[in-house]
């Protein structure tokens, strides 16, 4: 009987075609997702790539908030560590919405709220709330290979006035 | 060589190079599911939840891309216990295909919107380790399965296709390394990395000032090299079992130096890589389960567990609080969180010591074994 032969190959070839068929995916995966956009889920682990150096020097992104309290006081946090109900590493990618690079096109009445929720979530992590403003600082530190000397500068900024 | 006896053979090779009895596959479902409830702690998702839809940054091709803000708090409460209850199906092989797929589909759901932050987290071999296990026929031992006498048909040969899966992403992290010139003597990238992670505000790890210290060009061009060479390399010692696991303790390796040098574990990894352990190793585990756990496989223990379980998530939930790994404390770190504030490095470490001394064990026996 043809049709039973038929089913009996395939159950015999069942791991080579599986073997296939999900090497056929791994590999259609990868490569969308190096030419396109990694998808999610993707089975793919960080591969870091770009090499963070210039000539002889690392060159280093941090984000930071620099908070001026009521009574004119002033003190820089990193927004690692600023941020409670979100986890540490999230932090770098989310802080580029911070400095609205993602939010231009948000309702005014959107960035109301989202100032309030900014100032609830530092309130929380450093137990004041007297904030005459908040301002987000993308900080660029550079590290000499040779004298080990690092150099800090602010390259971008955003200030939240309450 | 006939081209027919060629796919026969390979065909042969992917049923028997890593097969394993049926045995051996359920003490390992057993060992995952305990080494989630009691070491690495289950996924959960409610903190997502109650984030504005300004910071809603999904990646552009995933479930969330369809929504516009993170779910309702009650949706990801339920849907970590609808996890943990299918871990708790899983422990007990209790329906465990259906239950298998609908964990992997579960927490990728869940995934989606915990990466909605502007970046994906890469733990996915441990998330899609029960869908890839689910036809392999490991539920068909120390089970509710086996006592209804619901046996699945049983397929080892799926453990040659996870061998393969976890290849195949060690050879993704390599690609990138290749093509960005890791290989060019003029740079060191581990270096570049080690010096962006040390002055990156975030906690410092164990070992980070004494790397910090070595100003070597040679030492850490050797870590570039290990690292692309290793990398691809895992992909190709799929084709031999003993070899590849020679690699797997290589990546335990790999993983602790990275644990020491920037506090990245990956310690999902340590749990799927336990599936190829060598046989002798795995009977000890397999002679643990035969004689203490067969006993708890019944029904009493099963509802006991689901009530103690969700007992467990409702009150860590209650405290509205994420934690740092995307998971609910386990039990061993919920005990040990009363003495100390780095419950979550110690067990990162833990994992990675466990995962390293058995490996070095797998590696021991087998050089054993060839001397005589």
């Amino acid at each position: 009987m043809p049709h039973s032969n038929q089913s009996k190959i395939l159950t015999y070839y069942q791991p080579l075609i599986w073997f296939c068929l999900i090497g056929f995916i791994l590999c259609a995966q990868f490569v969308f997702s190096i030419k396109v956009e990694e998808p999610y889920p993707c089975v793919r682990l960080p591969g870091f790539g770009s090499i963070p150096e210039e000539k002889d020097s690392i060159v280093i992104t941090n984000f930071s908030i620099a908070i001026e309290f009521e009574d004119g006081t002033t003190v820089e946090y990193p927004c690692r560590k600023n941020f409670p109900t979100i986890p540490q590493w999230f932090v770098p990618y989310f802080s580029n919405n911070l400095l609205q690079r993602q939010l231009s096109n948000f309702k005014k009445q959107d960035q109301v709220l989202f100032k309030e929720w900014l100032r609830h979530q530092v309130s929380q992590k450093i137990k004041r709330d007297d904030f005459q403003s908040i301002e987000v600082r993308e900080n660029k530190q550079v590290f000499n290979k040779s004298s080990h000397h690092i150099q800090k500068e602010v390259i971008d900024s955003k200030t939240y006035t309450f | 060589m006939n081209p027919i006896t060629f796919i026969n053979n390979i065909n042969t090779w992917i049923k028997t190079s890593y097969s394993m009895s049926d045995e051996a596959l359920a003490s390992y479902r057993i060992v995952y599911c305990l080494l989630v409830f009691f070491l690495i702690g289950l996924p959960n998702y409610s903190w997502v939840a109650n984030h504005p839809a300004f910071i809603y940054d999904p990646p552009s091709y995933s479930l969330a891309t369809f929504f516009h803000t993170f779910p309702s708090s009650l949706f990801l409460k339920s849907l970590s216990i609808l996890i943990l209850l299918l871990f708790v199906f899983l422990l007990f092989g209790c329906y465990t295909k259906w239950v298998s797929v609908s964990l992997s589909i579960s927490m990728i759901i869940g995934q989606s919107f915990a990466f909605s932050f502007g970046k994906i987290d890469h733990n996915i071999l441990y998330v899609l380790l029960p869908l890839m296990m689910a036809f392999s026929g490991w539920g068909n031992c120390y089970s509710i399965d086996e006592l209804r006498r619901k046996k699945a048909s049983s397929r080892p040969w799926m453990v040659t296709i996870v061998a393969l899966v976890v290849g195949f992403a060690m050879f993704t992290a390599g690609v990138p390394k290749l093509l960005h010139g890791w290989l060019d003597v003029s740079t060191q990238a581990t270096h570049g990395y080690f010096i962006t992670k040390y002055y990156s505000n975030s906690e410092l790890a164990l070992l980070a000032p004494f790397f910090k210290s070595i100003d070597n060009t040679l030492f850490w061009e050797t870590f570039d090299y290990l690292a692309v060479v290793f990398e691809l390399g895992f992909l190709a010692a799929v084709l031999k079992p003993s070899l590849f696991r020679f690699f797997i303790f290589l990546a335990l390796c790999f993983h602790c130096i990275n644990g020491l040098m920037i506090n990245v574990f990956f310690i999902g990894n340590n749990v799927v890589y336990l599936l190829f352990l060598k046989k002798d190793t795995f009977q000890s585990i397999q002679f643990f389960i035969k004689t203490y756990f067969i006993k708890f496989i019944n029904l009493k223990s099963f509802l006991i567990f689901t009530i103690i379980g969700t007992l467990i998530l409702l009150y860590v939930q209650s405290f509205d609080s994420f934690n740092e790994l995307l998971m609910a404390p386990s039990v061993f770190k919920l005990v040990i969180s009363f003495f100390t504030s780095e419950e979550n490095l110690i067990t990162a470490g833990l994992i990675s010591i466990i995962g390293l001394a058995i490996g070095m064990y797998s590696c021991w026996s087998f050089i054993k074994k060839r001397i005589h």
